[in-house]
């Protein structure tokens, strides 16, 4: 008799400690029900930016990954350019500097006012456009410029 | 005489129609130089090619947003340098233009999981970006950038 009670018992313990798992509140009379399950994958790219700028020559940024979303778009800019939208380059010697115009090569325009250098969209690796190098003063000093560039980057929805 | 006179002048004439012949076949030849039909009207100096360099470049990883634990100090986070990078990063975190974080220099194939602000921060949306600044082993200075991104801060109950 002590054997039964004690496996009934046993049972009933058992079965106190289940519990129910809810995915969402939602009565059920009979029959069977539905859950939405959602999940947010975040967007991510790697943008390959020049390690040095060969002013003589156009500038091409690509990406090596461009996993974002359908109506997301990254937009590279230079962030310094001076206030005439000038790339400065100092002389390797003499201390003086030259400045650069950037053009789009597609359309030939310059780029001003923080405007993009680069766009990339979901899965395109290639932007539509370089950029060119135009300087500012054509009789500059012979000899060897350099300076470096900052882009910034970022990932936005299209039409911002 | 007079038969003399008349030779000595035929003669004469001879030797100056001979003389105006020579100079006149002379300066005929002289305008006579053929010019490049090829060379065009001069109008300023063109923009040339010129010699280019091998462009190396390096890889920046970008993200869309990041969520940090208010109040306090230690964070989790994915910064690092790709494998594929030859060049070393050092990073900088700032949120809303403030110097939050700084690594030191990191090599390729290296990052951070963990990282400790300089200051807590209270719940709330901000404006992140991270400065990966690129340098060569021996010190000289690459091209920069500077990812931007949406930073969440919410309270360690959530």
């Amino acid at each position: 008799m002590k054997k039964y009670l004690s496996l009934i018992l046993a049972l009933v313990m058992c079965f106190s400690f289940s519990t129910t798992a809810f995915a969402q509140d939602q009565f059920v009379s009979e029959g069977t029900a539905e859950a939405t399950v959602t999940y947010h994958a975040d967007s991510f790219y790697t943008i390959m930016i020049p390690e040095t700028i060969d002013a003589n020559a156009s500038m091409t940024l690509s990406a090596a990954q461009m996993n974002i979303d359908d109506n997301e778009i990254v937009r590279v800019k230079v962030t310094n350019l001076n206030e005439s939208d000038l790339l400065q380059l100092n002389h390797s010697s003499f201390g003086g500097v030259a400045t650069f115009e950037l053009y789009r090569n597609d359309i030939n325009e310059r780029i001003v006012n923080h405007g993009d250098v680069a766009t990339f969209i979901s899965g395109i690796l290639e932007p539509s456009y370089g950029v060119n190098f135009l300087p500012h003063d054509p009789e500059m000093q012979a000899g060897n410029y350099s300076g470096t560039i900052t882009f910034s980057i970022s990932l936005m929805e299209m039409g911002n | 005489m007079k038969k003399k006179k008349k030779i000595v002048l035929i003669i004469l004439l001879i030797f100056c129609m001979a003389i105006i012949i020579f100079l006149v076949g002379r300066s005929k030849t002289k305008t006579l130089l053929p010019t490049d039909g090829n060379a065009v009207s001069w109008h300023g100096k063109q923009d040339l090619k010129k010699k280019t360099t091998q462009e190396n470049k390096i890889a920046i990883p970008g993200f869309s947003s990041l969520v940090f634990n208010a109040g306090t100090l230690e964070q989790k986070v994915n910064f690092f340098n790709p494998e594929q990078n030859t060049c070393l990063f050092k990073m900088s975190l700032y949120i809303d233009d403030t110097l939050f974080w700084e690594s030191g220099y990191v090599a390729p194939g290296n990052g951070y999981y963990d990282i400790e602000l300089l200051d807590t921060l209270t719940a709330g949306e901000y404006n992140g970006s991270l400065l990966v600044r690129c340098f060569k082993e021996d010190g000289s200075k690459l091209n920069s950038a500077n990812v931007e991104f949406n930073l969440t801060v919410e309270d360690n109950e959530k």
